[in-house]
């Protein structure tokens, strides 16, 4: 079990954190590690281990998000008041305006970004995971790199070092 | 090619996707429009930050509590009774036999419908089984496993009493009356685990709250006192909580003490 976590923790976690958020991730992280172990005998092979433990990984952080989102809706402060810290809108270097810029993008968006752009699977990987044809897949990176455009204006971009 | 063509096919062929003559109509294209190159170079600028960011590594204490968790849930399902195990295996059965005839089309309420009623049909089904009045079971065909049942209170400790089957009533094959006994104590185990998974976050808060102890001295009262009552509040939330709630706890406080210490670097530096 240690093994299995060992060998999948950082991309794991790499997932998790950049869908859910620094603050929470350590607790979807669990959640999902805790589901891999409880549920690996109903692992049928039909795709990689890989594959199937970061499809969790990402059902349990677009659950959370849904979830932490509703609970918002209706108003929670406590729940605003432990957000992580917004370091990166004070850190004018390109890869925190890229991280922050991915966090204000819709969950699903977020999701193939990270899966394919940041983590490098392939789109049939992505497919796998999201549980969606790979022209779904390739549909979204489009929508969510067009998305990421319009985040970062190129005036802007340009100009951080 | 126009720009309303090209622009579709630009994260395509920006990630060497475009291999046939869509490939070279789209780079053609681009070497004629400017803004639709300024486009795919901002993208393949985004492209490559993203590939770039660095990756994650998570905190060292989170395998410890992943362990805990995963302990206490198999206790718990160790001691759950077998109305509850039937109960869990059928969920587990509906959901698959929902994902089965992939019903995407039902919303949540209609599929929550549909899971209810197939749990309701098997609970039913199942209740009805045991209902009946009681046979014994059928001989097996040659030895067998069943053959011996093991009977864990009249063995000595430390060993275990193979003695051949008697006809066994189906209720007291299910039920048995000395209850299921675990393999050993887990408690001891569970409980050092819990305290390791307490020794890890106790030792990470106070680091942090060494961190905090080094410049706090420099803030004005108002924001020391607010940092104090905030510290003690979760605190105080950490002793009330059990198990997973105990660990969200200290997660929060955590990130409380983190958030302190990243403030007072923020405003050091600031003020340099």
């Amino acid at each position: 079990m240690e093994l299995l976590y060992h060998q999948h923790k950082r991309r794991v976690f790499g997932i998790t954190q950049r869908i859910v958020g620094v603050g929470d991730a350590e607790e979807v992280v669990q959640e999902t590690f805790v589901r891999v172990f409880r549920s690996l005998h109903a692992f049928r092979g039909d795709s990689q281990l890989s594959t199937w433990i970061y499809r969790l990984a990402v059902n349990c952080a677009l659950t959370y998000v849904t979830k932490r989102n509703r609970r918002r809706e209706v108003g929670d402060e406590s729940l605003a008041a432990i957000e992580a810290p917004q370091v990166a809108q004070r850190d004018p270097r390109l890869a925190n305006r890229i991280e922050a810029a991915l966090a204000t993008l819709p969950a699903g968006y977020r999701a193939i970004l990270v899966l394919h752009d940041v983590e490098g699977l392939s789109h049939e990987e992505c497919a796998v995971i999201l549980d969606c044809q790979i022209g779904t897949c390739k549909s979204q990176l489009h929508k969510a790199r067009a998305k990421m455009r319009e985040l970062l204006a190129p005036t802007e971009f340009e100009v951080a070092p | 090619m126009t720009c309303r063509d090209c622009l579709p096919q630009l994260t395509a062929y920006l990630d060497g996707e475009l291999t046939d003559d869509r490939g070279a109509m789209v780079r053609g294209h681009l070497r004629v429009c400017a803004e639709c190159q300024a486009t795919a170079n901002h993208e393949a600028l985004i492209r490559d930050g993203l590939r770039a960011l660095p990756s994650a590594e998570p905190p060292a204490h989170l395998w410890a509590a992943i362990a805990a968790e995963v302990a206490q849930q198999e206790v718990a399902l160790a001691k759950q009774s077998l109305w509850q195990r039937a109960l869990h295996r059928m969920r587990g059965w509906g959901q698959a036999a929902l994902a089965a005839l992939a019903l995407p089309q039902l919303g949540r309420v209609g599929r929550w419908t549909v899971g209810g009623t197939a749990v309701l049909a098997a609970t039913a089904l199942l209740w009805w089984k045991i209902a009946q009045p009681s046979t014994t079971l059928p001989a097996a065909p040659g030895p067998s496993v069943a053959d011996v049942v093991t009977v864990p209170t009249l063995a000595p400790v430390g060993s275990m009493q193979l003695v051949p089957a008697v006809p066994i009533e189906r209720n007291e094959v299910m039920l048995p009356a000395h209850g299921l006994a675990l393999p050993g104590d887990v408690t001891a185990e569970l409980a050092a685990e819990q305290r390791a998974v307490d020794e890890t976050y106790v030792a990470a808060v106070a680091e942090l709250q060494s961190e905090v102890a080094k410049t706090s001295a420099t803030w004005s009262p108002a924001a020391r006192a607010a940092f104090t009552k905030r510290n003690g509040e979760l605190a105080d939330a950490i002793a009330q909580a059990q198990g997973r709630a105990r660990a969200r706890a200290y997660q929060v406080q955590l990130r409380f003490l983190q958030t302190a210490v990243v403030e007072q670097v923020a405003s050091i530096e600031g003020a340099q």
